[in-house]
């Protein structure tokens, strides 16, 4: 199960209209169950790659395949089904009085029952801890707590593939640590999660795979601890390395060869060395 | 990309260097050309006429796109024209001999009761040329804004001076303004399309009031943004002294050239021009115009 293409894209490409080309020959496989990052500038291509994952926008070239179904045939609205798609900005999408008929608002497009729509609901907002707030109005809600209403909104499909677009950007540090609880249960769930993001601490911590993006180009995809051995493809696409991998850096003057990715580990690596 | 992109863009052309009041002058002179002509044929040179201008302007084509949506204003007027034309009743001095062609019914013959509701050919032409108008003008409105910085408009709206009375820079400002906002709302607009797509809203289906139902998750979000967009811009406003009463002052100031006067004798020359061979000769305007004389 692990090793299956959920999505697929050959040779896509991208070009908008007026002839702007935002993607260039973009070879992947995402396989069930990856957690997988997606980096890179602004403007280099993030956003319109994973826009193509739920058939928002079809390529110029090539084709995008997505549990077998190639998107320029599928509707969005069945694709929808499959891939879950979390936009930056809540506020783009919540439109109804409450805060429940939010969250189930798919699952009723998606003409379920009554029981299993009431589940499914209930148990996406228990999973971003609103569900005590149901009733309430969105607008009431704070901006952190409508982020996750939109989380949930989507997580009540069940998705087997979750796309988050800059899920942490303007959050404070328990929202963010929020978010990504959640994004690692999911994944341990099974589900495959991809992830938009600048947050570099984030992709280190949690992310098995990282696909750097540059100019509408895949430049490296690879491990976290790959990805940042790589200074050179980092520092051309304007990326920092996160701070743990930094300091493992400024040691390396000192003998210290690895790419720790987290705090314990760096803490680790360094009272081995330093014991040996 | 916005779907509708109507924002000034910076290009050193002709058009670009005029003078707003010039660009205003034109947009009013399609405006009575339009009014003057109701044969298609003739709204259809006017139509390439501003498209004329459009390319003299360097608009790229893209910026037209959304304009798709007046085919569907087109349609409207040609079976609404074509169903309801003859009633009309008082087509002036038309001829006796005259007989309405009838294009197809729209209740079919081998429907029961059939044939009825017939479509006149006549009556279809008429809303065509209506359609047309509406196409005119929608084209050489966005013309002005396109090309004239938003800035050098305001300027010259400040300058009118109606004796000592002059127009609210308030009044400017809001009128300004909501220029300056349809690309960004036009954006909102599809950032919402795309989320509310995303978790299996389908738009487009058949069923009408589906429809409304699934229309009703596009506007709740892109109101409630520009409601709140809307007030944000009155908080950042207040911070920078809006409504100070001090006399405003700009750093572009717009001149007016030699070409302005040549390019607005020549639109009043043939404004003017169009309206006599309308009025006076008949050119240009089918013998079965109906005669509204209130």
């Amino acid at each position: 199960m692990a090793s299956e293409a959920i999505i697929e894209t050959r040779d896509l490409s991208y070009s908008y209209p007026g002839g702007i080309s935002a993607l260039s020959s973009v070879n992947l496989e995402i396989r069930q169950g990856e957690f997988v990052a997606i980096i890179g500038s602004n403007g280099s291509g993030k956003t319109t790659l994973v826009k193509h994952f739920n058939g928002l926008l079809k390529p110029s070239q090539g084709h995008v395949m997505v549990d077998g179904l190639d998107t320029r045939t599928t509707r969005v609205s069945e694709l929808s089904r499959i891939v879950g798609f979390v936009f930056q900005n809540p506020d783009h999408q919540i439109f109804a009085y409450s805060v429940w008929e939010e969250a189930s608002f798919g699952l009723k497009l998606h003409k379920l029952d009554a029981e299993t729509v009431e589940q499914q609901t209930t148990e996406a907002l228990q999973a971003v801890s609103l569900d005590e707030l149901r009733d309430r109005h969105p607008r009431a809600l704070s901006r952190g707590q409508r982020q996750r209403l939109a989380t949930a909104s989507i997580l009540a499909l069940r998705t087997p593939v979750l796309v988050l677009d800059e899920p942490t950007t303007g959050q404070d540090f328990l929202s963010r640590r929020q978010i990504m609880a959640l994004a690692v249960e999911l994944h341990a769930d099974g589900r495959t999660v991809l992830m938009v993001t600048h947050d570099m601490a984030l992709v280190a911590e949690y992310a098995t795979r990282v696909i750097v993006m540059k100019d509408g180009a895949a430049v490296c995809d690879a491990s976290p601890n790959e990805v940042f051995k790589q200074d050179e493809v980092l520092k051309s696409t304007g990326l920092d390395l996160p701070p743990v991998a930094k300091i493992a850096r400024g040691l390396r003057a000192y003998g210290f060869s690895d790419t720790p990715l987290t705090q314990t580990e760096l803490v680790e690596n360094l009272l081995t060395a330093i014991r040996s | 990309m916005p779907t509708i992109d109507i924002q000034y863009f910076k290009e050193d052309s002709f058009v670009h260097r005029l003078h707003p009041f010039t660009k205003v002058l034109f947009e009013i002179a399609v405006l009575v050309i339009a009014a003057a002509f109701n044969e298609p044929l003739f709204l259809a040179v006017v139509i390439l006429a501003i498209i004329g201008v459009a390319s003299l302007a360097k608009i790229p084509v893209r910026k037209f796109r959304y304009m798709w949506v007046l085919a569907y204003i087109v349609l409207f007027m040609v079976i609404t024209q074509g169903v309801w034309f003859t009633s009309f009743g008082d087509f002036g001095d038309i001829d006796v001999e005259f007989e309405w062609r009838t294009l197809f019914h729209l209740w079919p013959a081998w429907a029961p009761g059939g044939p009825r509701i017939p479509v006149i050919l006549e009556g279809a032409n008429y809303g065509f040329s209506l359609g047309l108008r509406v196409v005119a003008i929608s084209l050489a409105f966005p013309i002005l804004v396109l090309t004239t910085h938003p800035s050098d408009l305001t300027r010259f709206l400040s300058q009118i001076r109606i004796g000592s009375w002059r127009i609210p820079y308030n009044v400017i400002f809001v009128f300004t303004t909501a220029f300056r906002y349809i690309p960004t709302v036009s954006r909102e607009f599809d950032q919402t399309l795309d989320a509310q797509r995303s978790r299996g809203v389908n738009f487009g289906g058949y069923n009408p009031i589906r429809q409304i139902r699934v229309v009703m998750t596009l506007f709740v979000p892109v109101l409630t943004s520009s409601l709140l967009s809307a007030h944000d811009l009155t908080l950042a406003l207040e911070t920078r002294a809006f409504g100070a009463p001090t006399e405003r002052t700009f750093i572009h100031e717009v001149h007016w050239r030699r070409a302005d006067w040549g390019v607005c004798a020549l639109l009043i020359i043939i404004a003017i021009g169009c309206l006599i061979l309308a009025n006076s000769y008949g050119l240009g305007v089918l013998p079965y115009t109906p005669q509204r004389n209130i």
